[in-house]
């Protein structure tokens, strides 16, 4: 079902045939990437044309007409994405811009009177994992970028509690005009990304905190039904400890919240990492996939031990492309071969994997802890480097700044790679120990190279998991190029499933795949919830599959 | 329209054109009232620090407060044109239209950037005062003066 601008503005209003929404709409997405042919926006499933208009009438006499976008114009920054999926199975058809919690609640109301879905985003920054745009078609994003206090700052716990439009640039920017002694954790994106949206789709940092959904405390929601629910110790009147304790009473419920659709998070808290008295970032650098596995399990022991708290594994193809251009390095068909790479690197004297890594703490446990890392990672066939050595390495001096709380868009080179504004990240989780990492390594770099990409990617050290991240690079003005993306992406997902590694996250094109991978089981639960928290589905359909 | 020559103003002029011509049929419509502020009924007030004076009620980078368009370009725009990843902007003198195009839509492999991040009017700043700025040591050495 198509719309046009006569049905928001009533049947009084002249419409000719220029002022459908629909070329304009396309003519954004074109000039964003030329690839697609033009397509009229759709109405969501269960919306009427009517109820629609209904519905904006209302949100504008709530939110003010300013902050009622349905224009094509207004809404293009809202439709880019990256992700090899057609823009029109994602082109929302309106946004709404909120300042408070009351304006969600009435929104909130006015969505379950008409049937209206809405996808809410933090900053909107999810890039390579679908952006602002919603999963499915026809839904009107809810835009809290102006919620964007931070509400509470515990220079002591190092505690933080913040709206949904906190961008970790302001959160940096207050810490540091303070002088704090805080460092926070934030994903490669934090230059222009937040906490909020980023833990709630359980991302990953640098520091001592990297793992963004084992450090927060405390959830505020609005329901579907206007209720709001604080999480944990939220409950307790007056509490001063929400942001210290993760648990409360009863059910923990504050990972129903991430990856999902069953409320619209409107604060939340965070742990971030004490500045520590000093810092000490090292290299380890292997030539070959079996020795590079190796220095992961070396790297998930030494976690375990808590000798060293974050790293970086990356194939050196993945630390090159933010810096170089592909023309430059191949101009064939396919997948760079691996003999060029060979070449490639052997001329430049560049080991073909490295780790980065940083130590925290006083020069005393700096010392004592690096030379258990040196040892263990050497024993292991590892190449350990520090000081000089590393200082002109573009890409571990960009490490050693997410990983001290400096923000840094260094790997936004990538997207100059290749070219053609496509990029989609593909990231399973995969244990930590060297079997795993080769099998999920040799699987996922296989499916690649058959659909002629190139594998760029690593593993990000968790303790006892790695989430092997790869981003999937492709020039999305040639639908050729992106079809092949498409095919390849929904291999990798199924072949690593094969093999037992299920994607820790994924974006919007491809989470019906993903999961099914999950099992049914999972999936029926999700519905039961959202059944039960959101009868009329209007909280972000589609979101990890979850529909009413 | 004032702009220079080279190889990125030509990019940018295709862009520009082919924005301009597929979004003919483009007018504004629904500018209504300016909405009201609305204030949550449940706000929190801002907790005292543990060990300082000062309140944390700390609102700032989104749309209505910016100061500057120098301001907007160190918070967004440097961290890919003054690093090379993205072209160099300034001393190129480009057209506040071009601009406003880029950074509403994204071109190619630039992110959008929305009108809560900073509103039309402050993106007028930031377009004004990328064009006013003057060349930097990267754009001398591409040979704009």
């Amino acid at each position: 079902m198509t719309v046009t601008r006569r049905d928001f503005l009533g049947t009084s209003a002249v419409v000719g045939a220029s002022l459908l929404l629909s070329p304009i709409m396309a003519a954004a997405a074109n000039a964003s990437n030329g690839s697609e042919a033009k397509h009229p926006p759709m109405l969501a499933k269960g919306t009427s044309k009517a109820g629609l208009a209904r519905a904006v009438a209302e949100y504008r006499k709530i939110l003010g007409s300013k902050n009622v976008l349905i224009e094509a114009e207004a809404l293009a920054p809202y439709s880019k994405i990256m992700i090899p999926s057609p823009n029109i199975q994602h082109q929302p058809i309106g946004a709404l811009i909120v300042h408070s919690v009351e304006q969600i609640q009435k929104v909130l109301a006015v969505c379950n009177k008409y049937k209206i879905p809405i996808w809410p985003i933090s900053t909107g920054r999810n890039i390579g994992y679908g952006s602002a745009a919603p999963a499915t078609p026809g839904q009107l994003v809810l835009d809290m970028r102006n919620m964007n206090k931070i509400l509470e700052i515990d220079p002591i716990l190092c505690t933080a509690l913040v709206e949904p439009g906190v961008t970790y640039r302001q959160l940096i920017d207050y810490i540091n005009d303070r002088k704090l002694n805080i460092w926070v954790s934030m994903p490669s994106s934090g230059g222009l990304s937040g906490p909020m949206g980023n833990i709630l789709d359980r991302g990953v940092g640098y520091n001592r905190a990297g793992e963004h959904f084992s450090n927060f405390s405390g959830m505020e929601v609005v329901l579907a039904d206007g209720e709001i629910l604080r999480t944990g110790l939220g409950g307790i009147a007056n509490t001063t400890a929400w942001q210290s304790y993760r648990w409360g009473f009863g059910p923990w419920v504050d990972g129903l919240f991430s990856q999902s659709n069953f409320g619209v998070v409107t604060k939340i808290g965070l742990w971030m990492m004490q500045k520590p008295p000093g810092f000490q970032t090292f290299v380890v650098g292997w030539d070959d996939v079996p020795t590079m596995a190796e220095g992961v399990g070396v790297a998930s022991h030494l976690r375990l031990a808590s000798v060293i708290e974050n790293g970086v594994v990356g194939n050196t193809l993945y630390a090159t492309a933010q810096l170089v251009k592909r023309a430059d390095m191949y101009t064939g068909q396919g997948a760079i071969p691996e003999s060029v790479l060979a070449q490639y690197f052997a001329d430049k004297q560049m080991p073909r994997w490295g780790f980065v890594g940083c130590l925290y703490g006083t020069p005393e446990q700096i010392e004592t802890n690096l030379k258990i890392a040196k040892d263990a990672f050497e024993k292991a066939g590892g190449k350990f480097m520090t000081g000089p050595n590393i200082k002109g390495d573009p890409n571990a001096a960009h490490m050693e700044r997410v990983m001290t709380g400096v923000t840094d868009l260094t790997e936004f080179g990538l997207y100059n790679f290749r070219g053609g504004g496509g990029s989609a990240w593909f990231a399973p989780a995969v244990p930590a120990r060297p079997s795993d990492v080769i099998k999920s390594y040799t699987i996922t770099s296989d499916v690649f190279r058959k659909y002629g990409f190139d594998y760029v990617g690593g593993f990000l050290m968790g303790v006892r998991h790695t989430e092997h991240v790869c981003d999937l690079l492709y020039d999305r003005s040639n639908p050729e190029e992106m079809q092949r993306a498409y095919d390849c992406f929904r291999e990798a997902i199924a072949a690593n499933a094969s093999a037992g590694y299920g994607v820790y996250r994924t974006n919007t094109g491809f989470m019906d795949q993903a999961a099914e991978t999950y099992g049914p089981a999972q999936r029926a639960f999700n519905k039961k919830l959202k059944r039960a928290l959101d009868p009329n589905g209007i909280i972000a359909p589609g979101k990890s599959v979850i529909f009413v | 329209m004032k702009i220079s020559m080279g190889q990125a103003t030509v990019k940018l002029l295709e862009y520009l054109f082919q924005y301009l011509k597929l979004s003919a049929g483009l007018i504004a419509v629904l500018i209504g009232a300016p909405a009201s502020r609305a204030q949550s009924a449940d706000e929190r007030k801002p907790r005292v620090n543990v060990n300082s004076n000062d309140k944390v009620d700390y609102q700032a980078l989104s749309a209505g407060q910016w100061k500057s368009g120098e301001q907007i370009y160190q918070s967004f725009c440097t961290y890919c044109h003054s690093t090379g990843i993205g072209p160099n902007i300034l001393g190129r003198h480009y057209s506040p239209v071009a601009l406003k195009v880029f950074v509403r839509n994204g071109v190619n492999t630039m992110p959008t950037f929305r009108v809560t991040e900073f509103n039309d009017q402050e993106l007028d700043l930031l377009a004004k005062w990328v064009e006013q700025s003057s060349p930097t040591s990267a754009t001398k050495a591409e040979g704009i003066k």
